[in-house]
């Protein structure tokens, strides 16, 4: 089982994120002038970022074209630096491939650097109910673990919550240390979770952690951190687990600098991340310290699949999270209004592909089209085409249905028509003009209940443009 | 079927089609994965990525600084210990994890109060000192090289970490370092070592509210000692 | 004709090009003003404007429902009642932008149709590009004694890259000065039919908007897109706001007499 989805109430659950206005001015702050900013500043020290970005674009698309072999190669490096490959078609075989690796290794508590793939397939549920204990060991992630939650967005997994939150939480969990300690400001919580991952860390048997990218030319995988957690996940216990899907592979280590260029950049405005980590295989035999033994497990998810439709493009991500930071909808919804793992623009793309669409087709349609995620994108997905061909899947299968398709339908008529819609048009704007009367806006009329819930309806000035034209004025 | 050959099967049902002429055919993609491999280099270099001489220097002196480490330019190898030391007389701290590194275990620290151990991190180390592999100008990054002169865990359990570049192991780009990798690799065996640490700058986080804060799990502080290559 | 003239205009340089307008859905039933103060920049930027009568809607709503046969069906209609022109004026960025960048892509698979898709899309443009490019600027378009705002209309901008058109067409206007608004390019939560299938969303996001536009210290907000302005305008009204809404090219003409959008008859 992965996440149970809640996507078919998404507007329910987004109602609760716009009446909580403590979220609400968390997120103005942390989003407008937060990541959007930190983008704009990341952007202005590097000129060849536009020229870098169609790069980057190009690079994955010749990936996505060369796929299976760019990923066997991949395999036969690994095994050269004594590391092994796992393929798993889907989330139940990812996960019995991790559990068996967990088993054999004696696990009792594996420590987690941050994945979304991870999240994809509900991995911690799964050890948890085998008896080991998995730890989340960034920050955020962290914290949501302690809460039973799932991230809110795909970067920053606890963008949701007030310090006063994480305070309360590390109160309830953290029963060994004094009850009456003073957790009001943000470094005495991260001093907190510092002490208290330290030990897990050094405990933990088995490391687990994604992978950003992986390289084909040297069987090296990547991960990016800030915190630098990923690293002590791989570095102190015997085994190490990456998870990461197959459409992250990339050609050389040339191509993954080409990436690493563009993802802290556009995701947090760095130059980098604090910690870029490039690792390959096991430890060799005269290495002091790393894992004795690596695994690499490649998930394929669905994304074969996608690779062969009208969504291959999403397989571009590099997950940056920039298309979340500059979406109108996700702005105000905050993340789990979309109730799955991945939100924003990105998370109503993937999201139907993994639930079905009949579950998801609230999340394609929360979209204005503004355009603003294609356009912040790095490697240019094109996002809005993306959701229009979900809407696409979603209408043959009935959504939506009811007075809303009887609406468009009707709609359709008319501007199929001309001589019908001006004859039928022109009496329907007399009609609703003589309702307004001198009033220039409605503040509610029959059918427009939606629109005028939150703003008036702006009335019909009189006449149509063709009628009145028609009839000579200028 | 099993997983593997389910995944590779599907993926050339997807890639075999005609739409993705000239790719559709295995023999192609294979060999023009080689190729591409084969011919590995840079995509496309910024400008920023290719300083040249003392403005290499200065750039990633500015560019590490402006992510929060700590540069300190050093006339010679031998002021590393007095200088670790200074840094360290505000801790309170007495002892130093010291990489099993030839050029710092040549390093006479008897002038100091510091205890010397040389190894692996430990989860209680304050402080360690090691010796990056190399440097990337272009963003003020750091290069380590994980093998028995340089552990891993020394990057990240210390509080504080102390590492020692030398002026002639910075490269003005990434792809640079990448390029001497391959060129010192033995043959067959990896190119890559276990572990290559890009670091720049000192752990941090903002998961709280987005408020930013240094030292989340790995080094609070990050002192780079740099020293001009022809004193070593 | 001066017979001295060493380059005789040529028949096809002495006729004003025929330019379609096609008003809009929104402008035909909602405000005929923004049809009017069009057809007239038009005749003054030296076009010889025809209004065809079989125009309808481009076809939006049923093509961001994913209801693609029946988008295909009305841009047919459009197709064939446009496609006779030498140019088609849309005062409108997403209208245009449906008509210039969707309607080839929505034939991909009909070649017969996507040559003609392609060949009206070439000679398609929203109203201010049209204008910028046709108007003398030098010549003042109308009078306006204020200041105003504008919003950048999100399909005007990311599909058309409508950005300096109307401010270069509004500093043409006497006496109007322009305060940009905070966070200019953000959308207004809109989006056509996603205003009515999520209102609550769609409310939250306009409000955002119109808490930028009544900072931006002044009392007249305009644009190039009908259905943003409604929008604006009804959540302007329902705050109670002061804020008056016009369309650019009833500001262009001089047509601001009446009522603004939203705003009640004297």
């Amino acid at each position: 089982m992965t996440h149970k989805p809640t996507c078919r109430t998404f507007q329910e659950n987004a109602r609760k994120a716009l009446d909580d206005t403590r979220l609400q001015a968390q997120m103005a702050r942390t989003i407008k002038d937060g990541f959007q900013q930190k983008r704009l500043k990341g952007m202005s020290r590097l000129p060849e970022y536009e020229a870098l970005r169609d790069a980057a674009r190009d690079l994955k698309n010749h990936v996505l074209d060369h796929l299976d072999a760019y990923l066997l190669r991949f395999e036969a490096e690994v095994v050269k630096a004594g590391g092994q490959v796992h393929w798993a078609r889907d989330a139940d075989e990812a996960r019995a491939i991790i559990l068996k690796i967990c088993q054999e290794a004696n696990a009792k508590t594996v420590t987690k650097g941050k994945s979304m793939i991870t999240e994809e397939i509900a991995l911690n549920d799964h050890l948890a109910a085998h008896g080991i204990e998995p730890v989340e060991t960034d920050l955020g992630e962290y914290i949501i673990q302690l809460r039973h939650e799932l991230p809110s967005h795909i970067i920053a997994p606890a963008l949701h919550l007030s310090k006063e939150q994480v305070a309360e939480t590390f109160k309830e969990n953290h029963t060994h240390l004094n009850a009456d300690r003073d957790l009001s400001e943000a470094p005495t919580l991260l001093k907190e979770a510092r002490a208290e991952l330290r030990e897990k860390f050094l405990a933990a048997d088995v490391g687990i952690t994604g992978a950003n990218m992986f390289i084909a030319e040297t069987g090296t995988a990547v991960i990016v951190t800030n915190e630098g957690n990923g690293d002590l996940t791989q570095s102190l216990p015997p085994v190490h687990i990456a998870v990461s899907s197959i459409e992250k592979v990339v050609p050389t280590l040339d191509d993954a600098t080409l990436l690493l260029r563009l993802l802290a950049r556009t995701a947090t405005g760095q130059e980098q991340t604090v910690y870029n980590t490039f690792f390959t295989g096991a430890k060799r035999p005269d290495d002091p310290d790393g894992p004795q033994d690596f695994h690499m497990v490649l998930l394929d998810n669905g994304r074969s699949e996608l690779l062969a439709s009208e969504f291959r493009d999403i397989l571009r991500c590099i997950r940056c999270g920039a298309c979340i930071n500059h979406c109108p909808v996700y702005g105000v919804t905050s993340g789990h209004a979309y109730g799955w793992v991945y939100p924003g623009p990105v998370g109503s793309v993937l999201t139907p592909h993994f639930v079905g669409i009949d579950e998801a087709h609230q999340l394609p349609g929360a979209s204005t089209f503004c355009g603003r995620c294609e356009e912040v994108c790095p490697v240019r997905i094109p996002l809005p085409q993306l959701l229009r061909n979900w809407r696409v899947r979603a209408f043959q299968r009935g959504h939506p249905g009811g007075l809303q398709r009887l609406g468009l339908k009707i709609w359709v008529m008319f501007a199929k028509r001309p001589a019908l819609y001006r004859r039928a048009l022109s009496v329907g704007i007399g009609v609703l003009k003589r309702i307004a009367g001198k009033r220039g806006a409605y503040r509610w009329l029959p059918g427009a209940g939606g629109w005028t819930k939150t703003r008036d309806l702006p009335a019909p000035q009189g006449g149509t443009f063709l009628d009145r034209y028609g009839r000579g004025e200028r | 079927m099993n997983g593997r050959d389910m995944i590779l099967s599907r993926l050339r049902t997807a890639l075999d089609r005609v739409e993705n002429y000239p790719a559709n055919d295995f023999r192609w993609r294979a060999s023009a994965t080689e190729q591409r491999i084969h011919k590995a280099g840079p995509v496309l270099l910024p400008d920023r990525g290719r300083a040249e001489g003392l403005a290499r220097i200065e750039l990633f002196a500015s560019e590490a600084k402006l992510a929060q480490a700590e540069v300190r330019r050093l006339a010679a190898p031998d002021d590393v210990p007095q200088v670790v030391a200074d840094i360290l007389k505000s801790t309170g701290w007495t002892h130093l994890k010291i990489a099993p590194d030839d050029r710092l275990q040549a390093l006479d620290f008897t002038g100091t109060a510091l205890d010397i151990t040389c190894g692996s991190g430990a989860g209680g180390d304050h402080a360690g000192l090691s010796w990056a592999y190399g440097a990337v100008a272009e963003t003020g990054t750091l290069v380590m090289r994980s093998g028995p002169a340089s552990p891993t865990t020394l990057n990240f359990l210390p509080d504080w970490h102390f590492v020692v570049l030398s002026t002639e192991d910075i490269a003005a780009n990434y792809e640079q370092v990448w390029a001497r990798l391959r060129e010192e690799a033995e043959p067959d065996t990896p190119v890559m070592p276990r572990t290559i640490n890009w670091i720049t700058g000192p752990s941090r986080t903002a998961d709280i509210e987005q408020t930013l804060l240094l030292g989340a799990h790995g080094p609070r502080k990050l002192f780079i000692l740099l020293i001009d290559a022809e004193t070593i | 004709m001066n017979m001295s003239d060493p380059t005789p205009p040529t028949g096809s340089q002495s006729e004003a090009p025929r330019v379609a307008l096609f008003v809009t859905c929104l402008v035909d039933l909602m405000r005929p003003s923004v049809g009017f103060a069009a057809l007239r920049l038009l005749e003054r930027a030296g076009a010889k404007v025809a209004v065809p009568p079989g125009q309808t809607c481009c076809g939006q709503p049923a093509y961001n429902s994913g209801d693609l046969e029946d988008a295909r069906a009305i841009a047919k209609n459009v197709i064939e009642t446009f496609e006779a022109f030498d140019h088609v004026v849309v005062p409108s960025g997403s209208c245009g932008g449906m008509i210039i960048k969707h309607y080839p892509e929505m034939f991909a698979d009909d070649v017969a149709w996507a040559v003609r898709a392609e060949a009206l899309a070439a000679r398609t443009q929203e109203l201010t590009t049209y204008l910028a490019d046709h108007l003398d600027l030098n010549v003042p378009t109308s009078t306006f004694d204020g200041s105003a705002t504008y919003h950048d209309s999100c399909a005007g901008l990311r599909e058309l890259g409508v950005k300096s058109q109307p401010r270069t067409l509004l500093a043409t206007v006497d006496g109007l000065t322009l305060n940009e608004m905070d966070d200019v390019e953000a959308c207004c939560g809109f989006g056509g039919l996603f205003s009515t299938k999520y209102p609550d969303i769609s409310g939250a996001i306009v409000d955002k908007k119109t808490t930028n536009v009544e900072a931006a210290e002044t009392n007249l907000l305009l644009g190039g897109d009908l259905g943003c302005l409604m929008n604006m305008a009804g959540k302007l009204r329902r705050r109670g706001s002061e804020v008056r809404v016009f369309h650019i090219a009833e500001v262009l003409a001089g047509m601001t007499d009446g009522p603004a959008i939203g705003e009640d008859s004297a």
